[in-house]
């Protein structure tokens, strides 16, 4: 019944090919098929629970893989560790708030350079990224605690984007902000993806995510049921009936 | 004259007890363990001087240049004690319950006091080393020139400390672990190696407080519980994680012991320092859990 339309494999960026990952031996996703092409948006919808962040965590190396394989950029990247995966230009932005409260927002960026062994190198890139996000500018000194919710999450982002990835897993970017907020958000998920930053997007508002995605799957249970473009799915009545609430 | 002598006493040994405090509130803070091991390992570092002075010819009145140089032997040394207690044993239980923590740093402790006293015996010791002309008077105060040298000696320490922290890479990685160990992982902070770097700087400050200890007092296999206790009450009554609360608590505690000793007789001093303790959790719990974990910050 699940109507699994196989990526088009050959330009595809990020590939995972029967993927079943959890965590210790815990098994959470099972035999997960998912591709996302260079310069695309890509997003992943489905209940609370039915491991959407697990998929997310597997392709970065925060949970364990079982069986199956995950390619990047060409190669493999199976059990690669997070530290590889930021080197190699994936960077990954956790659904809970992950900023480091009691540093100031520029340490908070430096941070997110941490893997080039060079402060300097990360300090330059936070001088670009504050260009970007004058928001961040202006409170560069202050503690990241300190921020409210919306600015937290730029914060995440911008730090995230201190490695220049080709890839960007945001994993409910929207999630907890005010309205004003997600707009924002969203813009500049386009804007990133305009630049040619290749995205894959975990969305709970599965409406607003599918609308900006080139490419939709859905999971539930483990398990991919439903894979598309971003059209299709928000037109497909089964998808609209099960998953969607309407 | 003599409230001014004591609390001048109390200064110079409350420097040394800032600096143990900071090491165990480092630990604390970055890896959320109570280390009750950590007075054992100040003795070690105490050990370490005691028999590099020895061995150097110098027991009994040694060279004040010998005994500190082996200050930094003494820091070398506990780095590798502790990142290895870290690596091997505490890591395992870092994890569980607080107080399967609190039993294994506990066991730890035990089992060093207890190697200390096979290999050591039970004697006090001490290094001895002095000037010709040991003291400075200002004002009919003395201040011991060796006091004097410890006194500054950890404050060093507890400012070098401070500033690796604020200002290193790795220093902001330790802030980073302490703050949110997930997310520090997220940004590639390899968290157990960090983990037990902290660990490892923890014992060194305790070590190096340790070899100045030797120099102005004794060195002895049971030393170590006291300094614990000073320790955690200089934590709690600075707040878990301030470089600067730690040394004012330090400074005060030095001051309410000489003062105790002074006036009252030096057998109460431990209950001085017990009473204040309980009296801090009673008064001032929110120094113990009120604050999110973080180095350095005012
Ligand atoms: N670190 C972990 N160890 C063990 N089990 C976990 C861990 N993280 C998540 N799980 C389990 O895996 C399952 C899927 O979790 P996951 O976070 O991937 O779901 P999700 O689709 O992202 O949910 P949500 O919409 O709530 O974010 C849940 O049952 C959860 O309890
Ligand atoms: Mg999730």
């Amino acid at each position: 019944m699940a109507e699994t339309e196989p990526p088009e494999a050959t330009d595809a960026l990020l590939e995972l090919s029967d993927v079943t990952a959890g965590y210790g031996n815990t098994t959470v996703v099972h035999d997960v098929d998912l591709g996302v092409g260079e310069g695309e948006i890509a997003c992943l919808v489905g209940p609370n629970g039915s491991g959407k962040s697990t998929v997310m965590k597997s392709i970065y190396g925060f949970a364990d893989v079982f069986e199956g394989t995950i390619s990047f950029n060409g190669e493999e990247v199976t059990h690669r560790t997070p530290q590889d995966s930021l080197r190699s230009g994936v960077s990954y932005v956790l659904q809970s708030s992950s900023v480091f409260p009691d540093m100031s927002v520029h340490e908070n960026l430096l941070m997110g350079g941490y893997v080039f062994g060079d402060d300097d190198r990360a300090a330059r890139r936070a001088e670009e990224l504050y260009d970007e996000f004058p928001r961040l500018d202006e409170r560069r000194e202050q503690a990241a605690g300190m921020l409210s919710g919306g600015e937290r999450r730029l914060l995440e982002l911008a730090r995230g984007l201190v490695v220049e990835p080709k890839l960007m897993l945001l994993d409910e970017p929207s999630i907890g902000l005010e309205p004003t907020y997600i707009e924002q958000v969203f813009d500049r998920i386009r804007q990133l993806n305009e630049l040619g930053t290749t995205i894959l997007l975990v969305e709970q508002n599965a409406e607003k995510g599918l609308s900006i995605a080139d490419r939709g799957y859905v999971l539930a249970s483990g398990e991919i049921k439903f894979a598309g473009t971003g059209t299709e799915l928000l037109e497909d009545e089964e998808v609209g009936r099960l998953y969607l609430g309407g | 004259m003599a409230l001014t002598q004591f609390v001048v006493n109390g200064l110079l040994v409350g420097a040394l007890f800032a600096a143990v405090a900071v090491g165990f509130a480092l630990i604390w803070g970055v890896v959320g363990i109570i280390n009750l091991a950590h007075g054992e390992l100040l003795m070690l570092g105490g050990y370490v001087t005691y028999w590099l002075v020895a061995f150097s010819g110098g027991s009994g009145g040694g060279s004040i240049w010998v005994a500190l140089a082996t200050v930094p032997v003494a820091l070398a040394a506990l780095y590798a004690v502790g990142y290895l207690l870290q690596r091997l044993l505490v890591t395992h239980v870092a994890d569980a319950d607080l107080f399967l923590t609190l039993l294994v740093t506990f066991g730890v402790s035990i089992v060093l006091q207890q190697l200390a006293i096979q290999a050591w015996s039970a004697t006090p010791r001490s290094v001895g080393a002095g000037f010709a002309d040991p003291s400075i008077v200002i004002a009919g105060v003395f201040i011991p020139k060796i006091k004097l040298i410890a006194f500054f000696g950890a404050i060093a320490l507890t400012l070098l400390l401070w500033g690796y922290l604020r200002t290193t890479r790795r220093g902001r990685a330790i802030r980073a672990v302490a703050q949110n160990p997930e997310a520090a992982r997220l940004v590639g902070i390899d968290v157990a190696h960090t983990r037990a770097v902290t660990f490892g700087l923890s014992a060194a400050i305790a070590g190096g407080t340790g070899s100045f200890v030797a120099m102005i007092l004794s060195v002895q296999p049971q030393m170590g519980l006291a300094y614990t206790l000073k320790s955690f009450v200089i934590v709690v009554f600075g707040g878990l994680g301030s470089i600067p609360g730690a040394l004012v608590g330090g400074l005060l505690l030095g001051s309410v012991e000489e003062l105790t000793a002074g006036f009252v007789g030096s057998q109460w001093t431990l209950a001085v320092s017990f009473s204040l303790l309980v009296v801090l959790l009673l008064v001032k719990p929110s120094g113990l859990f009120g604050r999110s974990v973080e180095e350095g910050e005012g």
